[in-house]
């Protein structure tokens, strides 16, 4: 650059004349503004295209290419008499365009002179340096003001920049010589007022020479100062501007505007790359954020079906294996590499030999094919001879869509053996109970029958409360009997339509003895309609008695217990109400609780193992049905059953 | 035939029955009860085996033959089995006594017998209900 330069004078006159050209420009826009003149769009046309043929010989592309679209645009008009709005809006921009550019050129000629300061080139440099090493807006003001205060003549520098709703502009960053540095603050200017609010508007670079003060750089001085605002542009749009501030008039000269014209540029060029990279910055780490949260979710899932006993794995909606332990592995029969990725199908294949019965594996393809679920119990024969639970699940996303399944299978023979054990066990203990019981109350009846001769009234009396007493055990075995059976879900049912008139009147007749032994009278209300649930018999008569031996031996000396009931939706309820003394509130449901009676006396004073109420209410539910309670102390309780009806 | 007029008829009515237990006592209050209730003729066996014995030598044969369901080297439904397959026997009806709930239906199905009677039952019930069962 320091070598001479042979159109250094061609290229002094080419500058010198650029302003005027600009100006002329700007003056026929102005004109055509106002309505179509033929004059101003050839005024127009002719500068432009002087423009375009010149700036290409003196290597002004930028010029050459912003007149190139003025020319274009201009001829148009003058060709159909009209110059719509749309057109000029974009001859306005090319223009600012074309301003800028040749500010620049203006630069870049001087600098081309021996008369160039370098140090200005220097900083210029330097500013384009700041773009790859800074990516905070405030660090290039900062960065671009500093250097700019070693060629630049500024009691105040300032950047200010547009809010987001496009009406005020604030002080971004402010830079005061004679406060020895940067300023502090936070003062909003409206755009529609003030120089530094037109050059924001007009996206045009102002000077002046004599300003009473101005706002983007609070500059209010009692004397008039002078100024140079540049606007600052990202893309199409005006963001702010870079204004400096002198407290002597006319300090600023063309040439200063032009080198303030040329710092905005590579402020606007930092500014773009900053926001380009910004954005690209906080997209990259919130996807990495993202990717590590997932991540880590997915490691501590497999890091889970990992440490499991059970054989997990699961199958992606591509029908392949996403992740599998080496518990699956090994169920599978094959590497654990080969499982993540095989197909499902090929793990079938593998799998299928395993299976005892056949279709147990078909029945996991189809709820795999399916968002559908399965809970079962399976028998395999490898690699252990064994009984697995297997649940196979659909996975969601949080909309719910079906990701894939999970496929699992623990080896529970251990627990189905001592399932099995103590099913047995309670039910050879209630057998082997039940054959001594029955000769001892088999005896007890014959010597009472009197096949032992006749007896005296102590003795009669002393048989008499064996008797009563074997009959006692007796029932306690066969409830412990049915609640382990209810226990352990292994109670067959065999469902028939049960009309429930008759059950009832089947239930009353079986405690009619123990009814009349206390004084009680048992009363039916049958409605009007039959009701027929879908029950087995034997079971709901079962509940029925449970129900009403409970509210005979609740009720006093000489007390009613009334059994009602009617249809409710799909179920029929039926009530059996006693008036006896009641149960509190926050014992009613601790009724149903085995081997709960309100207080131990009770147990002494009415007799039974408390187990009456706990069977009445698994019966119902294993068939479908509940039992509830409704009570208050003083006034009786209230017990009913709810079972379903059988379709109308 | 089971009908309340068998119900009501006194005690000296004449009807055989045999009854195989592996239990001695229950097998004496068996009879005992069949005796004293109902006045039936009774005659006992203890085991499955000796059981069949006595049935297929019994003259005149039992009108009933009852037979506990839990008994050691051959169960009850084995007896009846064997009962019902025997030219001398087959003819009598049989009735199962049994204290388990959870009986093997298929098993009682293929018995032939024409019911069962739970233990523990009701001595004063207990020769009707067999009757009943029989009808």
């Amino acid at each position: 650059m320091t070598a001479p330069d042979p159109f250094a004078e061609v290229r002094a006159e080419f500058v010198g004349g650029l302003g005027r050209r600009v100006e002329t420009m700007h003056q026929a826009l102005a004109e055509l503004e106002a309505g179509f003149r033929a004059d101003a769009a050839e005024v127009l046309y002719r500068a432009a295209h002087s423009l375009t043929g010149t700036a290409a010989s003196f290597g002004a592309d930028d010029l050459g290419e912003a007149a190139g679209d003025l020319e274009e645009l201009a001829r148009g008009w003058l060709q159909r008499g009209d110059a719509p709005a749309d057109e000029r809006r974009a001859a306005g921009a090319a223009l600012k365009e074309l301003d800028v550019a040749a500010r620049a050129y203006r630069v870049t000629a001087a600098v081309g002179s021996a008369r160039s300061p370098a140090a200005r080139l220097a900083v210029v440099g330097e500013l384009t340096s700041l773009i790859s090493a800074a990516v905070d807006m405030r660090e290039i003001f900062r960065g671009a003001i500093e250097k700019v205060q070693r060629v630049l003549d500024f009691r105040r520098a300032s950047v200010v920049l547009v809010d987001e709703s496009g009406a005020h502009y604030y002080l971004q960053t402010l830079f005061d010589k004679a406060r020895g540095g940067f300023v502090t603050g936070d003062v909003a200017f409206p755009i529609a007022q003030g120089l530094t609010g037109e050059a924001i508007r007009t996206g045009r670079p102002v000077r002046v020479d004599a300003l009473p003060g101005t706002e983007g750089i609070l500059l209010q001085e009692s004397r008039r100062i002078s100024a140079m605002i540049v606007p600052l542009h990202v893309g199409d749009r005006v963001i702010g501007a870079l204004n400096f501030g002198h407290e002597d008039e006319g300090h600023y000269t063309e040439d200063d505007l032009d080198w303030a014209v040329v710092l905005g540029r590579q402020i606007e060029t930092s500014l773009y790359y900053s926001t380009l990279l910004n954005t690209i910055a906080q997209q990259r780490e919130a996807l990495a954020r993202e990717h590590a949260t997932v991540q880590g979710q997915r490691n501590q899932l497999e890091a889970l079906i990992d440490a499991s006993d059970a054989a997990i794995m699961l199958v992606g909606s591509d029908s392949r294996i996403a992740h599998a332990n080496a518990e699956m592995a090994r169920l599978v029969g094959i590497p654990h590499e080969a499982m993540v990725g095989a197909s499902v199908q090929t793990i079938h294949r593998f799998l299928r030999g395993s299976f005892v019965d056949a279709a147990a594996l078909v029945s996991q393809e189809h709820v795999l094919s399916l968002d559908a679920s399965l809970r079962d119990r399976v028998e395999l024969t490898f690699p252990r001879q064994a009984t697995y639970q297997r649940v196979v699940a659909p996975a969601r996303d949080s909309s719910g869509s079906v990701l894939g399944h999970i496929v699992l299978y623990r080896d529970v023979t251990h627990e189905v053996e001592v399932e099995k054990a103590k099913t047995e066990f309670v039910s050879v203990v209630s057998h082997e109970l039940r054959t001594p019981m029955t000769s001892v109350k088999t005896s007890l009846a014959l010597l009472l029958a009197g096949a032992g001769g006749a007896l005296e009234p102590p003795a009669h009396e002393l048989l008499e409360v064996a008797l009563r007493n074997a009959d006692r055990l007796i029932r306690l075995v066969n409830d412990l009997l049915d609640l382990s059976r209810l226990e352990a879900g292994r109670m067959e049912l065999r469902l028939e339509p049960v009309a429930l008139e008759e059950a009832v009147a089947a239930s009353v007749e079986m405690v009619a003895a123990f009814a009349k032994a206390r004084d009680v009278t048992v009363r039916i209300q049958p409605p009007a309609e039959s009701h027929v649930v879908r029950a087995e018999r034997d079971r709901v008569v079962q509940v029925i008695v449970n129900l009403l031996s409970n509210a005979i031996k609740f009720s006093p000396k000489g007390g009613r217990v009334d059994v009602r009931w009617w249809r409710k939706d799909r179920f029929v309820v039926a009530e059996v109400r006693d008036g006896g003394p009641g149960i509190p509130a926050d014992q009613l449901k601790l009724v149903f609780d085995p081997f709960k009676q309100l207080d131990s006396s009770t147990t002494r004073e009415h007799g039974g193992a408390g187990l009456g109420l706990t069977i009445a209410q698994r019966i119902a539910q294993a068939l479908g049905g509940d039992v509830n309670a409704e009570s208050e102390v003083g006034k009786g309780s209230r017990f009913f059953v709810t079972l379903p009806a059988t379709q109308r | 035939m089971a009908t309340v007029a068998d119900k009501d008829r006194p005690v000296a009515e004449s009807f055989r029955a045999l009854v195989i237990d592996d239990d001695p006592d229950l097998l004496m209050l068996v009879r005992r009860t069949l005796e004293f209730t109902a006045g039936w003729d009774v005659a006992t066996a203890g085991s499955g085996r000796a059981g069949i014995e006595l049935a297929r030598s019994m003259h005149p044969a039992p009108q009933v033959i009852v037979v506990d369901v839990m008994m050691p080297e051959m169960d009850g439904y084995e007896v009846c089995r064997r009962l019902k397959g025997d030219a001398v026997t087959g003819e009598v009806p049989i009735v199962l006594l049994t204290a388990r709930r959870d009986l093997d239906a298929r098993r009682l199905a293929e018995s032939g017998a024409v019911g069962i009677v739970l233990k523990p039952f009701q001595p004063d019930e207990l020769a009707r209900q067999i009757r009943e069962l029989c009808a």
